[in-house]
């Protein structure tokens, strides 16, 4: 009886820890679906992810407001990604090297940032605060299991997931939309039209910057509640390689994610379960499988053509 | 049969577009020199020149991608300054690329209404798609509306480039090469398009370098010439030879004056090849084709009919799914392309994509493919840079390349230029075939003329040349015999006395002759 | 006629050498004006911060020779990046590639202690680069072979294989007893010798040799003149007979086999012993030397002393002012946006044109 209760309870925490841990995923993955469908490709989810972590705590441990903190992330996302849009786009210095240059520099500003404003912590003194709580949504969650695997999430969590259905009306269903789609396969075509080619890159890799700093104040104010190096663990990365395994579609792209997710929590709850595995190994698990995501996804066929290409009108 | 349009009354024979001295200049070159002339409306105008004449950056000025250095543009009675495209979208010009401007993987609805400004925020795909189709039966164009543009045919793709002015509503349509990738028969579906149009009040401005369309359909012509207007003629009171005459500003020789030379033994023999593209569709059926030693097969088509795909195999880029390729008898599908290349020479489609490091110097693009091969490389992989340049010396002297010196990076030189680079480095050494790809493509005529002497060099040396080319004049000057490819078959192979354009027309559109 | 004038801007088709170092030199200075800028900002005075950096890197023998040592990590790490980046091959697992030859290091001092000491330390150095260069194939042949996005492959393998490390570092590999992630310390016959009777190692030496090396492979030899006409153009380059295929392994090969040596060296030249976080990120700085760099060996050299100047410094800098050590980090990816702006702003030109009318 205790055996059966405790599967059943496992297996709730690791669905709802799917859509929890995917949710950070997701957001990097969507802004950068929108980045890369204009035809840029954004590498530095990573360190505005990282950002977004940062700031988000820091905003909220002074100010005791969560939902300022939010906001912060995402501007602090914006401002990195700023920084990329003038090289890449504006400038149109090669994306990678912009996108590594930018990675690395958020990076280091991160690191100083944090130490220079708490300069004395060890391991054992690391400043916190209290996190979202988890908004449950009324009768929906008193259905037994699928409320707690649905209905019970962070506020932000439900915020990604009504961002796919935008993102794919915006993409799909709007001139807007039509438009930026175009851009990534043949700026020429708008650019004829009369489209600025340039400011609308720019604002879509804004917007990447935006969810990605997003994905990081989950990290850091609904995960966690406290900031240490490398808190993003590599999911930046993990939302680039998504978008590739998604084929550039929203839909794909939440399914990967919430699989991911499901792998990340897989790997916190499985040592409860004491399996005899070490526990390295399902750290490892979602890079892993990144890997074999990327490899399936190596003939995806909804690649921007004029992906990574700076556009020049000749 | 000329097209004619029926005679309108002098009111409503008003210009719509007068061009009053036009300038442009890039650098210290001058593109358009005081060009003046006028557009009547309803006309079907053709702009006539050759290769860098000017015609693409008058059309350029006229349209609103560049801006005139001086002189007036007066559009409907008004004088306009475009400072963009779009601008001159409103006013009622457009203008259809050469090269299309279409995004692949969506379809033609898609890539007609996208941002254009009638349309509202919210798109409505299904209506848009009854107004294109309406457009369509009037105009006589027939095209699947729902079919990624990437998988259309050219002729199709270039009707949508044609829907994106119409949609809009133009009063003055600028078609740039239009007839190029087409073949003649999508050129007479083309031009009954075209009329059509001009019957409907919408006047067109053909840029050209084909003395045949200009005489076949227009009712005035252009001619412009190292950048200045030369002429402007109705074009009933002309004839195809005092054009050309105005064209080059001499006695112009249609034809190359090729020596017969008796054709040597098959030098390359092609047979039964079969292949596929990269995305998997078959490019190539059952392709046979001889090229003898001192003689020039001309292989015409329309671009887009498995020429890349020949010209990768022959090259050694791509391995058939079938098929034999013998040069001199021994079989060359199991080498590597620097196997391939010490006998076998090649001129590719793309120059700079194709053929050359845009940031390499000119002599390390003149030793690409040598590279590893003494004197340019040691037994221990050393790079000889004494040999290399002294090669590179002789070989910019042999051909005459203009350039600031062998150190000098490749992307600085123009299209002529590079085309030198290239055959220098081909025909350095002495090789038994060249395959040569739309070889004069964008140049312009002293350039063109350099290249076919060039080849006339090699068959000479007893060299045969499997030349693959989209322009017929190019075709029935140059080859002794010619092939025509379509849809990845040959379609016939015959001496050049036997055939005349129209009939290597037909083949080139999939059409055979019964009987 | 009045003649009137308007300015244009148009890009420059080459920039010369003279505006490259100008680049480079403007770079710097606002570089340090934006640092100067954080340092007044955090309280200090950029003064005493700079020299305390100066002072700390080149202030005492003993100081050169520290700010060498730290260089030497990422001296090989930039010159392992060069390579792949000259083809366009994004390899960003150097960090992976120097644990993995860390790895194979103590693979054989753990599993192999009897050994002839002449032959000990030759073994373990190519222990070393095995290491590497096995951990380099794997996104190698998946690029080549598949067309697999290198980065993400690298970025990936290098969480994979430090996992693994931990895994090994925290169970058979242990020292026994200790509850830190290290090995037992490596026998005294494994260390590198020192150079001139000082604590600068021999391994210093090896990457400046290794610099001349990367230098004569890739301007003066046809492996080196393919890899840069496929980082150019790899269309062009196929057709011309270069196996790219063949090159996407052999630069992953190169680039691997010199960060695992750099994981060997730090290993047998600093801390004789494996122990987590040993290599302090030095694979991830390569990539930045390596940009700072401008992808050429002696930039690389020099930017890797530079910034084992910074590292070496902002020790003292710590100690003598409120600063914190990551300042250093922070500048160091400052000068690179910084470069790539100086880089951009002059690859274009204000041009006066006349305006006739």
């Amino acid at each position: 009886m205790l055996t059966e209760f405790l599967q059943v309870g496992f297996l709730i925490s690791i669905f709802a820890g799917a859509v929890r841990m995917g949710t950070i995923i997701l957001f990097g993955a969507l802004g950068e679906l929108i980045t890369e469908r204009s035809g840029v490709l954004n590498l530095s989810v990573e360190g505005m992810m990282l950002s977004g972590a940062l700031a988000g705590f820091l905003v909220a441990y002074f100010t005791d407001s969560l939902w300022l903190g939010v906001i912060c992330a995402a501007l602090a996302g914006m401002l990195i990604s700023i920084i990329f849009g003038l090289l890449a786009v504006v400038f149109q210095i090669d994306q990678t090297v912009s996108g590594l240059s930018v990675n690395i520099f958020a990076a280091g500003l991160t690191f100083y940032v944090y130490r220079t404003i708490f300069p004395d912590v060890g391991t054992e003194n690391i400043p916190n605060l209290v996190p979202f709580s988890v908004i449950k949504i009324p009768v929906l969650s008193e259905i037994p299991f699928v409320g707690d695997v649905l209905f019970s999430h962070y506020a932000l969590s439900y915020i990604a997931l009504i961002m796919v259905g935008l993102i794919a009306f915006y993409l799909y269903r709007t001139k807007s939309g039509l438009i930026l789609r175009t851009m990534g396969e043949n700026p020429r075509a708008v650019d004829m039209k009369g489209v600025n080619v340039t400011l609308t890159r720019f604002l879509a890799v804004l917007f990447g910057g935006l969810m990605a700093g997003l994905g990081g104040s989950f990290i850091t104010l609904c995960s966690s509640g406290l900031f240490v190096a490398d808190i993003t663990a590599g999911r930046g990365w993990l939302a680039i390689a998504i978008v590739i395994f998604g084929d550039w579609k929203p839909g794909r792209i939440l399914l990967a994610s919430l699989f991911f997710g499901f792998v990340d929590a897989l790997q916190m709850q499985v040592q409860a379960l004491g399996v005899q595995l070490p526990f390295q190994l399902f750290l490892a698990m979602p890079y892993i499988l990144t890997t074999v995501a990327v490899f399936i996804g190596r003939k995806r066929s909804g690649q921007p053509i004029s992906l990574g290409e700076p556009y020049v009108r000749e | 049969m000329p097209l004619c349009v029926s005679k309108m009354n002098d009111e409503e024979e008003q210009p719509i577009l007068i061009v009053e001295h036009l300038t442009k200049s890039y650098g210290s070159f001058i593109a358009n020199d005081r060009i003046s002339f006028d557009v009547k409306k309803g006309h079907i105008h053709c702009l006539l020149g050759e290769n860098g004449a000017g015609k693409s950056t008058l059309a350029k000025c006229i349209y609103g991608a560049s801006r005139p250095d001086s002189g007036k543009i007066i559009f409907k009675g008004q004088e306009v300054r475009f400072s963009s495209p779009r601008d001159a979208i409103r006013m009622g010009i457009g203008m259809v690329h050469q090269h299309f401007v279409l995004a692949e993987p969506m379809n033609a609805v898609e890539n007609i209404i996208v941002a254009e400004e009638s349309t509202g925020a919210l798109l409505n795909l299904q209506e848009e798609k009854k107004r294109i189709h309406a457009l369509c039966d009037q105009y006589g164009i027939t095209l699947d509306l729902d079919t990624p543009v990437g998988q259309l045919s050219v002729g199709q793709q270039q009707w949508i480039e044609i829907l994106k002015a119409l949609y809009v509503g133009v009063d003055l349509l600028l078609l740039d090469e239009p007839t190029a990738v087409l073949t003649p028969q999508e050129v007479e579906t083309l031009f009954s398009i075209i009329s059509k149009m001009a019957e409907g009040g919408i006047s067109v401005l053909l840029i050209t370098h084909k003395l045949n369309e200009v005489m076949h359909i227009s009712q005035r012509v252009t001619v412009l010439r190292r950048g200045k207007m030369i002429a402007t003629i109705n074009t009933a009171e002309t004839t195809r030879s005092s054009l050309a005459k105005l064209l080059v500003g001499r006695e112009f020789d249609f034809l190359v004056h090729k020596e017969h030379v008796q054709p040597g033994p098959p030098s390359l023999e092609i047979m039964g090849l079969a292949a596929l593209r990269d995305n998997g569709s078959p490019a190539l059926h059952d392709i046979s084709l001889t090229v003898h030693g001192g003689e020039i097969l001309g292989l015409a088509g329309v671009s887009g009919n498995g020429q890349p795909e020949l010209f990768d195999i022959l090259v050694g880029v791509r391995k058939p799914i079938s098929g034999e390729v013998l040069l001199e008898g021994k079989s060359i599908l199991s080498l590597s392309p620097a196997e391939i290349y010490k006998e076998i020479g090649s001129v590719p489609q793309d120059r700079l994509k194709q053929g050359l490091v845009s940031e390499f110097s000119i002599q390390e693009n003149l030793i690409l493919g040598a590279h590893g091969n003494p004197p340019f490389c040691s037994r221990i992989s050393v790079l000889n840079f004494k040999a290399i340049q002294s090669f590179a010396e002789q070989a910019i002297q042999r051909f005459d390349i203009a350039t600031l010196g062998p150190d000098q990076k490749v992307h600085q030189l123009s299209g002529g230029n590079l085309q030198k680079v290239i055959l220098a480095r081909e025909l350095s050494h002495p090789v038994k075939v060249v395959v040569a790809s739309s070889p004069t493509r964008g140049l312009d005529i002293g350039a063109t003329y350099y290249v076919y002497q060039r080849f006339l060099e090699l068959l000479k040396a007893g060299t045969g040349i499997l030349l693959i080319s989209e322009d017929l004049d190019e075709i029935f000057n140059l080859s002794d015999r010619i092939a025509v490819i379509y849809n990845g078959r040959i379609m016939g192979t015959f001496d050049a006395g036997e055939v005349d354009e129209e009939k290597i027309g037909l083949l080139m559109a999939g059409i055979e002759e019964d009987n | 006629m009045a003649k009137r004038y308007s300015y244009r801007i148009e890009k420059r088709k080459d920039i010369g050498i003279f505006l490259n170092i100008l680049s480079i030199i403007v770079a710097l200075v606002v570089s340090l004006i934006i640092a100067s800028g954080i340092i007044i900002f955090a309280g200090e005075d950029p003064k005493n911060v700079f020299m305390a950096i100066l002072k700390g890197a080149f202030g005492s023998q003993r100081a050169v020779i520290d700010t060498l040592i730290k260089s030497t990590p990422i001296l090989l790490t930039g010159l392992a990046t060069i390579v792949p980046f000259r083809a366009k091959i994004w390899n960003i697992g150097q960090e992976g590639q120097v644990y993995a030859g860390a790895m194979g290091v103590t693979f054989i001092i753990l599993y192999f202690p009897q050994m002839p000491a002449a032959l000990y330390i030759p073994v373990l150095l190519l222990a070393s680069v095995i290491g590497g260069t096995l951990w380099g194939y794997i996104p190698g042949i998946l690029k080549a072979r598949y067309n697999v996005n290198e980065i993400i492959v690298t970025v990936m393998l290098n969480y994979v294989i430090l996992y693994l490390c931990t895994f090994l570092l925290n169970g058979p590999w242990q020292e026994p007893g200790s509850y830190y992630y290290n090995t037992i310390k490596f026998p005294d016959s494994s260390a590198l010798p020192f150079l001139f009777d000082t604590r600068l190692h021999t391994g210093f030496l090896i990457a400046l040799l290794l610099s001349f090396v990367i230098y004569f492979l890739l301007w003066k030899t046809k492996l080196g003149f393919e890899i840069r006409a496929m980082g150019n153009n790899p269309t062009a380059s196929r057709y011309k007979g270069i196996n790219t295929q063949r090159l996407i392994i052999i630069v992953m090969l190169i680039s691997g086999a010199i960060c695992g040596l750099a994981g060997g060296i730090e290993l047998l030249g600093i801390h004789h012993k494996l122990i987590y976080g040993f290599s302090s990120g030095a694979g991830f700085t390569g990539i930045l030397i390596a940009l700072l760099g401008r992808l050429h060996p002696f930039g690389v050299v020099l930017a890797a002393i530079f910034f084992g100047a910074l590292r070496n410094g902002s020790v003292a800098m710590q100690i003598y002012s409120n600063v914190s050590s990551e300042l250093v980090t922070l500048m160091m990816g400052l000068i690179i946006i910084v470069l790539l702006f100086s880089e951009a702003v002059f690859k274009y030109r204000i041009r006066r044109v006349e305006n006739v009318d």
